[in-house]
């Protein structure tokens, strides 16, 4: 008998503790009893690991090979749309890039192109790019890109074309300064082309263009639409033969090495000469005449 | 059977193809006090030393037309120049003297400045852009020398194409008699000897 309330007060003692035990750990956040556990366990856990084989180890060398095809074919899958994204990020960047220009014009109509080829024969850093006249690009069309004029389309094929920039002295771009208005023809030089720069000349001898004003393009003629950047203003100079004085200008971008542009292949006034160009040339021959007189 | 030689032309070709596209694909080749070197002629003039004349005079056409295209403007003024040096390189390898890589980069020196000079001329001096002898200095001489630079480069590639596409000499043996001493011989041939 004393045995038996000796083992009935023992398994009241163990539930007792059990339900305190229970209550305990439901009501406090922190179980003690779960971190002294996996404290004591850990290290046995770890041992247990490292002596137990993988489970791969395990398995036959069909297996594996199977496995290792499997897997590499997926490698090769992978890499595939990885470079897939990559291109499809880049043109996405570019277009982007060049949403803004079609945003601010909505008279253009664009081609984004990339430069494909630099001749090494070429001095004005001219280059070629991947849209031609399959892509509606024509001959005489400007090319920009974010920083500004570029130059325009010399030649054109079915599917390429060459760019003469700005850069090159037979570029003549109606151009004037955007604060004083004082206007100019902005034209490469071969003393400055090597530091990827231009001049803007035949500018008034009272002109107030000062370094850091920022030129744009006055759209007469009709080649060129109004209001493109050329670059900025980094120092008035004067010719030392005949003491005219022009401008230096730095494009925003380095036409020599730049790689991708924009072809505007139409925009509103193309082709147009504006009457102010018309009346000033009929001026100067106006004036050539009386001067033969 | 096609001939061997046909082989050889369709690499030519394609060195030239290819030469065409490393020449002018942007960051590829450096580029040295703002020059880089014209592939093309060296190309021509050692293709010139390997081959016939008028299969030298044909490839120096098209590889200066194909400079021409690549530089736009005036076609056949590069392939006209190429064309002649050639020609007379290759003419002259068959008569006069076996080429070398000397005479080569001699042929060379002298296409690239006839090549480079008259772009010069053509594009620069009659046009009257003003600074001529600044562009003359900067750009036009650097690409004559680096273009004669890379010539032994462009020469090696060459030989491989046409080394390994060249049917080898077959070496003929001459059977040398030997000499009969007189006593030895027989009564015809001292006949034959005396009658001599």
């Amino acid at each position: 008998m004393k045995g038996k309330d000796y083992a009935k007060r023992i398994l009241t003692t163990v539930l007792i503790v059990l339900v305190v035990t229970a209550a305990v750990s439901a009501a406090v956040d922190k179980n003690i009893f779960t971190d002294l556990y996996t404290t004591v366990s850990k290290p046995f856990q770890q041992t247990t690991q490292a002596v137990t084989p993988d489970p791969a180890m395990q398995r036959s060398k069909e297996d594996l090979l199977r496995e290792n095809s499997e897997l590499h074919e997926e490698v090769n899958d992978l890499v595939s749309r990885v470079i897939d994204y990559d291109d499809i990020k880049k043109e996405n960047e570019v277009l982007r890039k060049y949403y803004g220009i079609k945003d601010d014009h909505p008279d253009y109509k664009i081609a984004v192109a990339t430069v494909i080829r630099r001749d090494p024969n070429d001095d004005f850093y001219g280059f070629t790019i991947d849209k031609g006249s399959r892509d509606d690009v024509k001959k005489g069309d400007p090319v920009i890109n974010d920083g500004g004029l570029v130059g325009w389309v010399s030649e054109v094929s079915v599917t390429t074309s060459r760019v003469t920039t700005l850069l090159s002295p037979e570029a003549k771009v109606g151009a004037m300064d955007q604060k004083t208005h004082d206007s100019g023809i902005a034209t490469g030089s071969t003393h400055f082309c090597d530091e990827g720069e231009l001049i803007l000349s035949v500018i008034s001898a009272d002109n107030k263009i000062k370094a850091d004003d920022i030129v744009i393009t006055t759209g007469v003629g009709g080649v060129y639409p109004a209001g493109i950047v050329v670059g900025k203003v980094t120092k008035l100079d004067y010719n030392e033969y005949d003491t005219t004085p022009y401008a230096v200008i730095k494009p925003y971008t380095d036409l020599r090495t730049i790689s991708d542009v924009v072809v505007i292949t139409s925009f509103e006034g193309q082709g147009i000469i504006e009457e102010a160009d018309t009346s000033s040339d009929k001026a100067s021959s106006d004036s050539s005449t009386a001067s033969k007189n | 059977m096609i001939q061997r030689k046909y082989y050889r032309y369709a690499l030519y070709a394609l060195e030239l193809f290819v030469l065409y596209l490393i020449e002018g694909t942007p960051g590829l080749i450096p580029v040295i006090y703002l020059a880089k070197p014209l592939l093309l002629v060296s190309l021509a003039v050692s293709a010139a030393a390997f081959e016939l004349p008028y299969f030298s005079l044909f490839f120096g056409i098209a590889c200066g037309i194909v400079i021409d295209i690549g530089t736009g403007g005036v076609m056949g003024l590069s392939s006209m120049i190429l064309g002649f040096i050639c020609y007379f390189e290759s003419s002259w390898n068959d008569k006069y003297i076996k080429n070398n890589i000397y005479l080569i980069l001699l042929y060379s020196a002298v296409s690239a400045a006839a090549v480079v000079g008259l772009k010069f001329f053509v594009f620069c001096f009659i046009r009257q852009y003003g600074g001529e002898a600044e562009l003359f200095r900067e750009h036009y001489v650097t690409r004559m020398v680096y273009t004669w630079a890379v010539t032994p480069l462009v020469y090696a590639l060459t030989m491989l194409v046409s080394k390994s596409f060249t049917k080898e000499k077959r070496k003929i043996k001459v059977r040398k008699r030997k000499r009969v001493p007189p006593s030895q011989r027989s009564s015809a041939s001292r006949r034959r000897a005396k009658r001599a």
